[in-house]
C-alpha cells in the first residue's frame, strides 16, 4: 500500500517587492498615486501576514534539513538562491523569510516554468497599461480568463516539478498564491496541511497573485 | 480571543458601524466589547440570515462574518448580502480555512481574512487598516 506523504499549503498574498516583475513600470506609476499612509498600511499588511505565518510554521517545529520550499514564482533556473537572495535585498518580506528557512537547512527549489512566467508578466503589464485607457471591467474579464487557463498550465508545471524533484524521506512545504489551484493537484498525492494565518486581500489586492 | 489592556485609540472610528455575524454567543459578546470600546457603534446578528436582514436595517460600513455557522454559511450569507450591497467591507474569520474557501472570498470581494484563534488586538489592527485604506 502506498504511503500517504505529508505536504504544508501556505496560501499567500504576493506583494509587488516579492516579484520583481516586469510590470514594474506601470506599477511604480500606480503606487505614485497611491497616499503615503496608504502605501504604509500596505507595507504593515504584508508584513504582518508574514509574521503570522512565521509564527504559525515555527510551532510546527518541522524537520528544516530534511524540507524542500516550493515558492509560487520561483523560475526553474539554477540560481534559484542567488535570487531569492537578491529579492530579499531589495525587500521582499517574503524572501526574507525564506532566506530564513534555507539558513536553517531548506532547500529552495524552483518551481515554474520560465516561458510560462514570461507569458503571465506579460499578461499583467498589458493589463496595467491598458486598464489606464480602457473600460476596467472589460479588460479585467479579459485578464481573468486568459490568466487562469495559464494558471492552469503553471500548477500542472509545478506539481510535476514536485514529484520530480522531492527525495525519500523530505517534507515539502509550498508557498502559493491564493489564486492558484495547486492544491486540487496536490491532494491526490499527499495528506495537505493548511497554515493559514491573515490574507490582507484589500491592502494587497489580488491582481499580482496569479 | 485573548484580552489584553492595550487597545487603540478610537477617536477617529467615531459613528464607523460594524455588523458581527458570529454564532459562538461568547466570542460575539468579546467582539462587541472590544469593537465598542474602540468607539465603532456595534450591530450583532447570531447566524446568516439575521446578518442579512442586520444588513439591510443597519447599512454598516464593515462586516464582521465567521465562515463556518450551521443553518446558512458566511460564504452563502455574503454571496446573497452582495446582491445587494457590493461596497460594505467584509472580514472574514474563521478556525479552518481551505484554499476553496479563500478564492470564494476573494472572489466576493472580501477585505481581510484572520485565522481564529487571534488576539483581540490583532483583530483591532485588522479592523483599523481596512478602514485607514
Amino acid at each position: 500500500m502506498k504511503e500517504i506523504r505529508r505536504l504544508i499549503y501556505v496560501p499567500i498574498l504576493h506583494a509587488q517587492d516579492d516579484s520583481g516583475r516586469a510590470a514594474s513600470n506601470v506599477s511604480e506609476n500606480a503606487k505614485m498615486r497611491k497616499s503615503k499612509e496608504s502605501v504604509g498600511a500596505d507595507r504593515t499588511a504584508v508584513e504582518q501576514m508574514w509574521q503570522g505565518i512565521a509564527a504559525k510554521i515555527t510551532e510546527l517545529n518541522l524537520p528544516w534539513e530534511k524540507t524542500r520550499i516550493y515558492q509560487d514564482g520561483t523560475p526553474v533556473c539554477g540560481n534559484e538562491t542567488a535570487l531569492a537572495e537578491r529579492l530579499a535585498e531589495r525587500g521582499s518580506t517574503n524572501y526574507t523569510f525564506l532566506i530564513k528557512l534555507m539558513k536553517k537547512g531548506a532547500v529552495l527549489e524552483g518551481t515554474e516554468d520560465m516561458e510560462l512566467l514570461i507569458q503571465e508578466y506579460d499578461l499583467l503589464n498589458k493589463l496595467l497599461i491598458k486598464k489606464a485607457v480602457s473600460d476596467r471591467d472589460t479588460v479585467n474579464a479579459e485578464y481573468q480568463e486568459k490568466s487562469r487557463k495559464l494558471l492552469a498550465l503553471r500548477d500542472q508545471f509545478i506539481a510535476g516539478r514536485i514529484a520530480a524533484t522531492l527525495q525519500e524521506g523530505e517534507l515539502p512545504i509550498v508557498f502559493m498564491g491564493v489564486m492558484h489551484r495547486l492544491d486540487k493537484l496536490l491532494e491526490k498525492e499527499f495528506q495537505v496541511s493548511y497554515v493559514i494565518y491573515r490574507l490582507p486581500f484589500r491592502s494587497i489586492g489580488t491582481i499580482y497573485n496569479a | 480571543m485573548h484580552f489584553s489592556d492595550h487597545s487603540s485609540s478610537g477617536k477617529e472610528m467615531k459613528n464607523r458601524k460594524i455588523l458581527i455575524i458570529e454564532d459562538d454567543p461568547e466570542l460575539l459578546g468579546l467582539m462587541r466589547h472590544v469593537m465598542e470600546r474602540d468607539g465603532y457603534l456595534v450591530y450583532c446578528a447570531a447566524n446568516g440570515p439575521d446578518g442579512i436582514l442586520r444588513n439591510t436595517q443597519a447599512n454598516p460600513d464593515l462586516i464582521i462574518l465567521d465562515l463556518h455557522m450551521p443553518e446558512m454559511d458566511g460564504i452563502e450569507t455574503l454571496r446573497i448580502i452582495r446582491e445587494s450591497d457590493d461596497s460594505v467591507l467584509v472580514v472574514i474569520l474563521t478556525g479552518y480555512a481551505s484554499p476553496d474557501t479563500i478564492r470564494a472570498a476573494a472572489d466576493l470581494n472580501v477585505s481581510e481574512y484572520l485565522s481564529k484563534p487571534f488576539e483581540n488586538q490583532e483583530l483591532v489592527s485588522v479592523i483599523g487598516s481596512v478602514f485607514k485604506l
